[in-house]
């Protein structure tokens, strides 16, 4: 009984000796000021007045009656276990992304904002 | 008393064991998600009333926009990434020429969808929902062909006459935006090496 007990533990230790476990952060960073939004105003902000609070747009979308400004941020977030015979990775993306609908006249009509970079996590895939 | 002989002899074994098996067998599992989760459609949603606004303030800002034949989409996606693999493989190559190994290995992206169709108004013309994370793993991977998606569509009476269906717009399914690798792939591969040849 004592040599199994003793192989066993040999087992797991040859089997977590061998590990290695690594988290991992990335950023896709385009920084622009989240207060700067509250001061959007509907059929009143222009094109370049956007730009002067917001920055430079990430993207730039051409759209029926006008276009739309997007502004994005991600953050993902991944977790890596290795052990000796399997491996396990996990990554969880998540994006702030500010869009901004302009018409033909560059004044704003609507903006959508999505804040839920924060949201990424680290895990496992079960 | 186990003489210190056996003892060595047997950690050593274990220890060469364990060497072995790490090049011999591995079996790989990674899974990822981009995006948030796509919101239930309230009953909220009418098609010819609900407006662009209105669609901002409960979804928040789509993950893309584009303009269609004088219609705006906005689109909400999340994408599900899933992947494993098994090799079974014996390194015999520093002391042989040759050596073997086997594996196989899928990757598959699924997609939950929500386009969102507007006038140039501002009002809601068409609903398109597909939930691919509805799809299981297993089954997707090994079907080798494409199962309908689970998909619902709500749609205004034409906007313009004559105007074709979306997918006949886009020139493909509303199930493949965006283009990627959607398909399912499993492959198989062994070494040109084929270590049972002298």
């Amino acid at each position: 009984m004592n040599r199994l007990k003793e192989s066993l533990f040999i087992l797991l230790l040859v089997f977590f000796l061998q590990s290695c476990f690594v988290l991992g952060k990335n950023k896709d960073y385009h920084p622009f000021d989240r207060s700067a939004l509250d001061k959007l105003i509907p059929g009143k902000t222009t094109a370049a007045e956007v730009t002067k609070m917001l920055g430079a747009p990430s993207n730039i979308v051409k759209l029926s009656n006008g276009n739309a400004y997007i502004y994005s941020h991600s953050l993902t977030k991944g977790t890596g276990l290795w052990l000796v015979l399997v491996t396990f990775g996990n990554y969880d993306k998540h994006k702030d992304q500010v869009v901004i609908f302009l018409d033909k006249n560059d004044i704003v009509t609507h903006y959508g904002v999505t804040l839920d970079a924060h949201k990424a996590a680290y895990g496992l895939p079960f | 008393m186990a003489s210190p002989f056996k003892i060595g002899s047997f950690v050593m074994s274990l220890f060469i064991m364990g060497n072995l098996l790490t090049g011999c067998v591995s079996y790989r599992l990674v899974r990822g998600t981009e995006g948030r989760p796509i919101p239930p459609i309230s009953e909220e949603f009418r098609v010819g009333k609900t407006t662009l606004q209105e669609a901002l303030e409960t979804l928040g800002a789509p993950d893309q926009v584009a303009e269609l034949e004088g219609k705006d989409v906005l689109i909400y996606r999340r994408s599900l990434i899933a992947q494993s693999g098994l090799s079974f493989g014996i390194p015999l190559v520093d002391i042989w020429v040759h050596g073997f190994d086997f594996s196989a290995y899928g990757r598959l992206i699924r997609y939950d969808l929500l386009l969102l169709l507007f006038t140039p108004d501002g009002i809601l013309r068409e609903i398109i929902i597909e939930k691919g994370s509805h799809s299981p793993y297993l089954e997707t991977i090994l079907s080798e062909t494409l199962r309908a998606p689970h998909s619902q569509n709500k749609r205004s009476p034409p906007f313009k006459a004559n105007t074709p269906p979306i997918e006949h717009q886009l020139g493909y399914s509303c199930s493949q935006i965006p283009p990627g690798p959607r398909n399912p792939t499993l492959l198989f591969h062994l070494p040109q090496s084929g270590g049972f040849s002298k």
